[in-house]
């Protein structure tokens, strides 16, 4: 019997191994080939989001009205709050619940990380050179730019200040790119503020990279998962307010008119005008880079800020706490980092007014002031 | 049939693991990103998990057949 199974053996090809490079190449060649497929899928294929579970949860025709500034008074608000974070939004909305809220099961790796004002230093008004760009006058907007120097040599910042003022705070919206609401969908800020007929325009906080974060825009809720990155709300009063990650009531938020929210942070300052002691954010983006943030003065009042970066000589960039230091110098009380980078850009009267780092980046999203 | 399937799932298993190592050094250097906790991660995990267990089990399989 066991003669019988040998000669059987003997009979039967000897399965030839395979060369163990050969093997670890088609190994190689196939992490390589998921990987592509995998980037295809998750960073570069457009995906339109499903708007149901979308809920508009405030209207224009309910935002507050401010007076402009004259030459010698400040803007006066009129019928809204200037209180932080409160709300004198109306109450005629029907009832909207947060369709599809959930607690982001993941987070962006953020963690307090302390301000280095010691490091940096102090920076007051004399130490930045101010060339006024543009200024405009209309009956529901005032806006000045203004561009800003500081330091020099391969230390030089040079960054851009948009000063706002808006009769009403819908005049301050948000647009997405290709008009639609999705995953991947980008474009650049110059089309979309053309597209839009933006007198002013910034890159908002590419929601479309992600698939957490809060995205309320133009009154309309699409997404209300949160992560451990701070949110910035524009409230219907007027008010700007940020929260943490973990303090964010979204129903609450919503109860009091918001009109935008953005999630991507950190919030800049404390409340009161002060650079924040610290930034619930990574040591990447802590790190000197070109930076866009908006900041609130009061309401109906408000602060664009472009930092260009990556060219020295020109601008090096700018770290948190340097971007802080620069919406306090604007008497901002409310400051929050938008994404920055490439994706740094302002656009005035469709044109750039900064320098983009690589000629600039395509996003999902704008922030920008109607004409 | 069987038994080519059986020499292609650990080779998978590789894959799946090498991608996921890559997945958290991107994190590392940028957690914005997010890539070990999005959507198609999810699936890949459960895959790998799924290749995990049958690659187990064709090992403890072979090892009790050589004895």
């Amino acid at each position: 019997m066991k003669k019988e199974i040998d000669h059987d053996q003997e009979k039967m090809p000897k399965r030839k191994r395979m060369n163990i490079i050969k093997m670890c190449l088609i190994d190689v060649g196939m992490l390589a080939a998921s990987m592509g497929i995998f980037l295809y899928f998750d960073y570069l294929k457009p995906q339109t989001y499903s708007l149901e579970g979308t809920t508009v949860v405030s209207n224009e025709k309910d935002s507050a009205t401010f007076s402009l500034p004259t030459e010698t008074t400040s803007p006066t608000p009129s019928g809204a709050t200037t209180s932080e974070g409160s709300s004198s939004a109306s109450s005629n909305k029907t009832s909207h619940s947060m369709k599809g809220g959930k607690k982001g099961m993941g987070n962006t790796g953020t963690s307090e990380i302390a301000s280095d004002s010691e490091a940096t230093g102090t920076l007051s008004t004399s130490d930045i050179t101010a060339t006024k760009l543009q200024s405009i006058t209309s009956d529901t907007t005032n806006l000045t730019i203004t561009k800003k120097e500081v330091g020099s040599g391969s230390d030089k910042i040079t960054y851009y200040v948009a000063d706002i003022y808006v009769t009403n705070v819908s005049s301050i919206k948000s647009a997405f790119a290709e008009n639609t609401y999705g995953k991947n969908i980008k474009t650049t800020v110059e089309t979309m503020a053309q597209e839009n007929n933006a007198l002013l325009a910034i890159n908002g906080d590419f929601y479309g990279n992600s698939e957490e974060g809060v995205v309320i825009r133009n009154g309309v809720l699409y997404r209300s998962n949160v992560n451990d990155a701070d949110i910035c709300v524009l409230f219907q009063d007027g008010t700007m307010k940020t929260y943490a990650g973990n303090e964010f009531d979204g129903d609450a938020v919503i109860a009091s008119g918001a009109w935008q929210a953005w999630n991507f942070g950190p919030s800049l300052l404390d409340g009161n005008g002060a650079v924040a002691s610290s930034f619930q954010t990574t040591s990447y983006l802590n790190s000197n880079n070109p930076r866009t943030a908006i900041g609130y003065v009061e309401a109906g009042h408000y602060v664009m800020v472009v930092v260009d970066g990556r060219k020295e000589g020109y601008s090096r960039g700018c770290s948190l706490t340097e971007l802080a230091q620069f919406m306090s110098l604007e008497g901002c009380k409310t400051a929050y980092n938008l994404d920055g980078g490439n994706s740094s850009a302002m656009i005035y009267n469709g044109s750039y007014i900064n320098q983009p780092s690589s000629g600039g980046r395509e996003v999902s999203d704008i922030v920008y002031v109607a004409s | 049939m069987i038994r080519k399937i059986i020499r292609v799932i650990p080779h998978l298993t590789i894959v799946l693991s090498c991608m996921f190592l890559i997945f958290w050094y991107l994190d590392q250097l940028n957690p914005t990103m997010n890539f070990v906790n999005c959507s198609i991660s999810n699936k890949l995990l459960v895959l790998f998990c799924i290749l995990s267990v049958l690659t187990s089990v064709s090992l403890v399989w072979m090892d009790r057949k050589l004895e």
